[in-house]
Protein backbone atom coordinates (compact mmCIF):
# COMPACT_ATOMS: atom_id res chain seq x y z
CA UNK A 1 0.00 0.00 0.00
CA UNK A 2 1.65 3.59 -0.98
CA UNK A 3 2.61 5.87 2.08
CA UNK A 4 0.82 8.84 1.40
CA UNK A 5 1.95 12.07 3.31
CA UNK A 6 2.01 12.58 6.82
CA UNK A 7 3.61 9.86 7.90
CA UNK A 8 1.33 7.64 9.97
CA UNK A 9 3.00 5.65 13.00
CA UNK A 10 1.74 3.04 11.49
CA UNK A 11 4.21 3.27 8.06
CA UNK A 12 6.96 2.54 10.62
CA UNK A 13 5.33 -0.66 11.43
CA UNK A 14 7.91 -3.57 10.63
CA UNK A 15 10.88 -1.42 10.64
CA UNK A 16 13.96 -2.11 12.94
CA UNK A 17 13.25 0.66 15.54
CA UNK A 18 16.40 -0.26 17.52
CA UNK A 19 19.15 -1.27 15.59
CA UNK A 20 19.32 -4.53 17.76
CA UNK A 21 20.77 -7.85 16.37
CA UNK A 22 18.15 -9.63 17.74
CA UNK A 23 15.51 -11.41 15.79
CA UNK A 24 11.80 -12.57 16.81
CA UNK A 25 10.59 -16.34 16.23
CA UNK A 26 7.95 -18.53 17.97
CA UNK A 27 8.69 -21.74 20.18
CA UNK A 28 7.17 -24.14 22.11
CA UNK A 29 7.26 -24.81 25.67
CA UNK A 30 10.60 -26.80 26.39
CA UNK A 31 10.34 -30.83 26.04
CA UNK A 32 12.10 -34.07 26.94
CA UNK A 33 11.94 -35.16 23.44
CA UNK A 34 12.60 -33.87 19.82
CA UNK A 35 9.25 -35.49 18.64
CA UNK A 36 7.34 -34.61 21.75
CA UNK A 37 8.83 -30.98 20.73
CA UNK A 38 7.50 -31.41 16.82
CA UNK A 39 4.24 -32.67 18.05
CA UNK A 40 3.57 -29.56 20.12
CA UNK A 41 1.68 -26.45 19.06
CA UNK A 42 4.04 -22.87 18.97
CA UNK A 43 3.00 -20.74 22.03
CA UNK A 44 5.50 -18.42 22.81
CA UNK A 45 7.91 -15.95 21.41
CA UNK A 46 11.19 -16.25 21.69
CA UNK A 47 14.60 -14.11 20.31
CA UNK A 48 18.03 -15.04 18.95
CA UNK A 49 21.09 -13.24 17.99
CA UNK A 50 21.47 -14.54 14.02
CA UNK A 51 21.30 -14.12 10.86
CA UNK A 52 18.35 -16.28 10.06
CA UNK A 53 14.83 -16.01 10.71
CA UNK A 54 15.20 -18.78 12.90
CA UNK A 55 18.03 -20.00 14.69
CA UNK A 56 20.81 -22.02 13.68
CA UNK A 57 23.66 -24.00 15.37
CA UNK A 58 25.97 -21.26 17.58
CA UNK A 59 23.12 -18.66 18.01
CA UNK A 60 22.18 -17.58 21.33
CA UNK A 61 18.69 -18.02 21.94
CA UNK A 62 16.77 -15.69 24.35
CA UNK A 63 13.72 -15.86 26.24
CA UNK A 64 13.64 -11.89 26.57
CA UNK A 65 13.83 -9.22 23.78
CA UNK A 66 16.45 -7.56 25.60
CA UNK A 67 18.15 -10.81 25.06
CA UNK A 68 19.61 -10.95 28.43
CA UNK A 69 17.96 -13.89 29.38
CA UNK A 70 19.07 -17.16 27.76
CA UNK A 71 16.34 -19.94 27.44
CA UNK A 72 16.82 -22.72 29.33
CA UNK A 73 18.40 -25.79 28.29
CA UNK A 74 15.93 -28.05 26.73
CA UNK A 75 14.29 -28.96 23.34
CA UNK A 76 11.98 -26.77 21.42
CA UNK A 77 9.99 -26.89 18.74
CA UNK A 78 9.81 -23.63 16.46
CA UNK A 79 8.35 -21.46 13.48
CA UNK A 80 8.24 -18.02 12.69
CA UNK A 81 4.46 -17.93 12.73
CA UNK A 82 3.07 -17.04 15.79
CA UNK A 83 0.91 -20.43 16.16
CA UNK A 84 0.29 -23.97 14.43
CA UNK A 85 2.67 -26.66 14.52
CA UNK A 86 6.54 -26.24 14.60
CA UNK A 87 8.57 -26.50 11.77
CA UNK A 88 11.79 -27.37 12.95
CA UNK A 89 13.21 -28.26 16.60
CA UNK A 90 15.83 -27.15 18.25
CA UNK A 91 18.20 -27.76 21.28
CA UNK A 92 20.25 -25.52 23.69
CA UNK A 93 22.17 -25.70 26.30
CA UNK A 94 22.31 -24.07 29.71
CA UNK A 95 23.68 -20.23 28.29
CA UNK A 96 21.31 -20.62 25.20
CA UNK A 97 23.86 -21.67 22.81
CA UNK A 98 21.86 -24.14 19.75
CA UNK A 99 23.40 -27.26 19.68
CA UNK A 100 20.84 -28.60 17.26
CA UNK A 101 18.34 -28.16 14.69
CA UNK A 102 16.44 -30.29 12.43
CA UNK A 103 13.46 -30.65 10.77
CA UNK A 104 10.25 -31.50 12.36
CA UNK B 1 -2.21 -41.36 31.14
CA UNK B 2 -0.04 -39.33 33.77
CA UNK B 3 0.59 -39.55 37.57
CA UNK B 4 -0.46 -37.57 40.36
CA UNK B 5 2.76 -35.50 40.84
CA UNK B 6 2.37 -35.97 44.83
CA UNK B 7 2.26 -39.97 44.09
CA UNK B 8 5.83 -39.74 42.70
CA UNK B 9 8.64 -39.29 45.29
CA UNK B 10 11.49 -37.02 44.86
CA UNK B 11 14.82 -39.24 44.82
CA UNK B 12 18.58 -38.25 44.51
CA UNK B 13 20.78 -40.89 43.02
CA UNK B 14 23.82 -41.80 40.92
CA UNK B 15 21.75 -41.89 37.71
CA UNK B 16 18.77 -40.35 38.15
CA UNK B 17 17.25 -37.56 40.09
CA UNK B 18 13.26 -37.19 40.68
CA UNK B 19 12.37 -33.76 41.22
CA UNK B 20 9.27 -31.50 41.73
CA UNK B 21 9.92 -28.24 38.73
CA UNK B 22 8.72 -24.76 39.32
CA UNK B 23 5.31 -25.71 38.31
CA UNK B 24 5.51 -28.79 40.63
CA UNK B 25 5.69 -31.03 37.90
CA UNK B 26 7.69 -34.43 37.98
CA UNK B 27 10.68 -34.52 36.39
CA UNK B 28 13.25 -37.25 36.20
CA UNK B 29 16.80 -35.95 35.19
CA UNK B 30 19.94 -38.25 34.06
CA UNK B 31 23.88 -37.23 34.31
CA UNK B 32 23.55 -36.05 30.31
CA UNK B 33 21.14 -33.60 30.66
CA UNK B 34 18.28 -35.51 29.50
CA UNK B 35 14.90 -35.57 31.13
CA UNK B 36 11.41 -36.64 31.39
CA UNK B 37 8.82 -35.13 32.37
CA UNK B 38 5.44 -36.44 34.07
CA UNK B 39 2.37 -35.60 30.99
CA UNK B 40 -0.81 -36.65 29.95
CA UNK B 41 0.85 -36.14 26.63
CA UNK B 42 3.59 -38.41 26.28
CA UNK B 43 1.77 -41.70 26.40
CA UNK B 44 -1.13 -40.26 24.07
CA UNK B 45 1.59 -39.37 21.31
CA UNK B 46 3.27 -42.13 21.06
CA UNK B 47 -0.03 -44.51 21.45
CA UNK B 48 -1.33 -42.36 18.52
CA UNK B 49 -3.85 -40.99 20.38
CA UNK B 50 -3.69 -37.46 19.79
CA UNK B 51 -5.29 -35.82 16.97
CA UNK B 52 -3.78 -32.48 16.46
CA UNK B 53 -0.38 -34.42 16.48
CA UNK B 54 2.29 -35.58 13.77
CA UNK B 55 0.66 -37.56 11.43
CA UNK B 56 2.62 -40.88 11.73
CA UNK B 57 1.78 -41.57 14.96
CA UNK B 58 -2.02 -41.03 14.94
CA UNK B 59 -1.71 -43.02 11.76
CA UNK B 60 0.09 -45.70 12.35
CA UNK B 61 -2.12 -47.17 15.52
CA UNK B 62 -5.42 -46.67 12.88
CA UNK B 63 -6.91 -49.36 12.78
CA UNK B 64 -4.63 -51.97 14.64
CA UNK B 65 -5.56 -53.50 17.97
CA UNK B 66 -3.34 -54.82 20.82
CA UNK B 67 -3.50 -56.44 23.93
CA UNK B 68 -0.19 -57.88 24.80
CA UNK B 69 2.98 -55.20 24.48
CA UNK B 70 6.81 -55.38 25.42
CA UNK B 71 8.14 -51.84 26.11
CA UNK B 72 11.86 -51.31 26.20
CA UNK B 73 12.79 -48.07 28.48
CA UNK B 74 10.80 -47.24 31.91
CA UNK B 75 11.42 -43.97 32.71
CA UNK B 76 8.00 -42.86 34.69
CA UNK B 77 6.32 -45.70 33.45
CA UNK B 78 3.81 -43.56 31.53
CA UNK B 79 3.10 -45.62 28.02
CA UNK B 80 3.14 -48.77 30.78
CA UNK B 81 0.85 -47.12 32.60
CA UNK B 82 -1.60 -46.03 29.91
CA UNK B 83 -1.28 -49.71 28.21
CA UNK B 84 -2.51 -50.79 31.88
CA UNK B 85 -5.02 -48.43 33.20
CA UNK B 86 -6.47 -46.94 29.83
CA UNK B 87 -6.43 -49.63 27.03
CA UNK B 88 -5.95 -52.79 29.77
CA UNK B 89 -4.13 -54.71 27.95
CA UNK B 90 -3.86 -58.02 29.55
CA UNK B 91 0.04 -58.30 29.59
CA UNK B 92 2.81 -55.77 29.65
CA UNK B 93 6.55 -56.34 30.02
CA UNK B 94 8.68 -53.84 30.39
CA UNK B 95 12.65 -54.31 29.88
CA UNK B 96 14.91 -51.72 31.75
CA UNK B 97 18.74 -51.54 31.70
CA UNK B 98 19.06 -48.83 34.04
CA UNK B 99 19.03 -50.63 37.64
CA UNK B 100 18.48 -47.34 39.70
CA UNK B 101 15.20 -46.53 37.49
CA UNK B 102 13.95 -49.70 38.65
CA UNK B 103 15.10 -48.90 42.13
CA UNK B 104 12.96 -45.94 41.91
CA UNK B 105 10.04 -47.85 40.82
CA UNK B 106 10.17 -50.03 43.82
CA UNK B 107 10.16 -47.45 46.09
CA UNK B 108 8.20 -44.54 44.77
CA UNK B 109 5.71 -47.72 43.84
CA UNK B 110 3.33 -45.68 41.64
CA UNK B 111 3.12 -48.08 38.58
CA UNK B 112 0.56 -51.50 38.75
CA UNK B 113 2.00 -54.79 40.26
CA UNK B 114 0.51 -55.93 37.05
CA UNK B 115 3.31 -54.35 35.12
CA UNK B 116 6.19 -57.09 35.25
CA UNK B 117 9.29 -54.80 35.02
CA UNK B 118 12.46 -57.11 33.95
CA UNK B 119 16.04 -55.82 34.37
CA UNK B 120 17.58 -56.09 30.68
CA UNK B 121 19.58 -54.52 27.90
CA UNK B 122 16.99 -54.71 25.02
CA UNK B 123 19.75 -55.63 22.93
CA UNK B 124 20.97 -58.47 24.50
CA UNK B 125 17.14 -59.44 25.98
CA UNK B 126 15.84 -62.59 24.68
CA UNK B 127 12.36 -64.29 25.52
CA UNK B 128 9.70 -67.24 23.81
CA UNK B 129 6.99 -64.82 24.91
CA UNK B 130 5.19 -63.09 21.56
CA UNK B 131 3.93 -60.06 21.66
CA UNK B 132 1.23 -58.01 19.58
CA UNK B 133 3.47 -54.74 19.73
CA UNK B 134 7.04 -54.26 20.87
CA UNK B 135 7.65 -50.40 21.43
CA UNK B 136 11.15 -49.39 21.47
CA UNK B 137 11.53 -46.07 23.81
CA UNK B 138 14.78 -46.17 24.99
CA UNK B 139 16.16 -42.88 23.26
CA UNK B 140 15.40 -39.43 23.09
CA UNK B 141 16.54 -38.19 19.31
CA UNK B 142 16.75 -40.47 16.52
CA UNK B 143 20.23 -39.60 15.94
CA UNK B 144 20.50 -41.25 19.24
CA UNK B 145 19.87 -44.83 17.75
CA UNK B 146 21.50 -45.71 14.23
CA UNK B 147 19.89 -47.75 11.41
CA UNK B 148 22.46 -50.76 12.66
CA UNK B 149 20.24 -50.74 15.95
CA UNK B 150 17.30 -50.49 14.27
CA UNK B 151 18.18 -53.47 12.30
CA UNK B 152 19.59 -55.31 14.89
CA UNK B 153 16.08 -54.80 16.76
CA UNK B 154 14.49 -56.01 13.71
CA UNK B 155 16.08 -59.05 13.45
CA UNK B 156 16.38 -59.64 16.87
CA UNK B 157 11.78 -59.46 17.22
CA UNK B 158 10.04 -59.12 14.25
CA UNK B 159 9.95 -62.73 13.16
CA UNK B 160 10.74 -64.33 16.49
CA UNK B 161 8.42 -62.43 19.19
CA UNK B 162 5.56 -60.62 17.32
CA UNK B 163 2.33 -62.48 16.39
CA UNK B 164 0.97 -62.43 12.90
CA UNK B 165 0.51 -58.89 12.44
CA UNK B 166 2.44 -57.69 15.04
CA UNK B 167 4.40 -54.68 14.97
CA UNK B 168 7.92 -53.32 16.42
CA UNK B 169 7.20 -49.91 16.78
CA UNK B 170 10.21 -47.16 17.53
CA UNK B 171 8.36 -43.73 17.67
CA UNK B 172 11.19 -41.56 17.83
CA UNK B 173 12.61 -43.18 14.59
CA UNK B 174 9.09 -42.46 13.36
CA UNK B 175 9.55 -46.68 12.53
CA UNK B 176 6.50 -49.15 12.30
CA UNK B 177 7.65 -52.19 11.31
CA UNK B 178 4.89 -55.29 11.06
CA UNK B 179 4.74 -58.77 11.14
CA UNK B 180 3.12 -60.08 7.77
Amino acid sequence: MPIAYPYKMSDWYGYDKDCSAITTFYRTFAQSKGSVACSKAIEISAYHNGSGSLPANGDIVYSNAAGTTPLTAGVYGMSTATSGSPSKKFTTSSTGIVSSVFLC
Amino acid sequence: MKFIDTDLQDYTGNEITVFKNDDDATIMEFPTGSWLDNTNFYAKLFLGKCEACTDFYKDSFKGFTYDSVLVAGLGFGLIPNELDKVNNCSKIDVVEINQEVIDYHNISKHLSSEINIIKHDIFKYTTEDKYDLIIIDTVWEEEDMSDEQVQTLTSKFLNTNLNKGGVLYIPVKKKWLINK
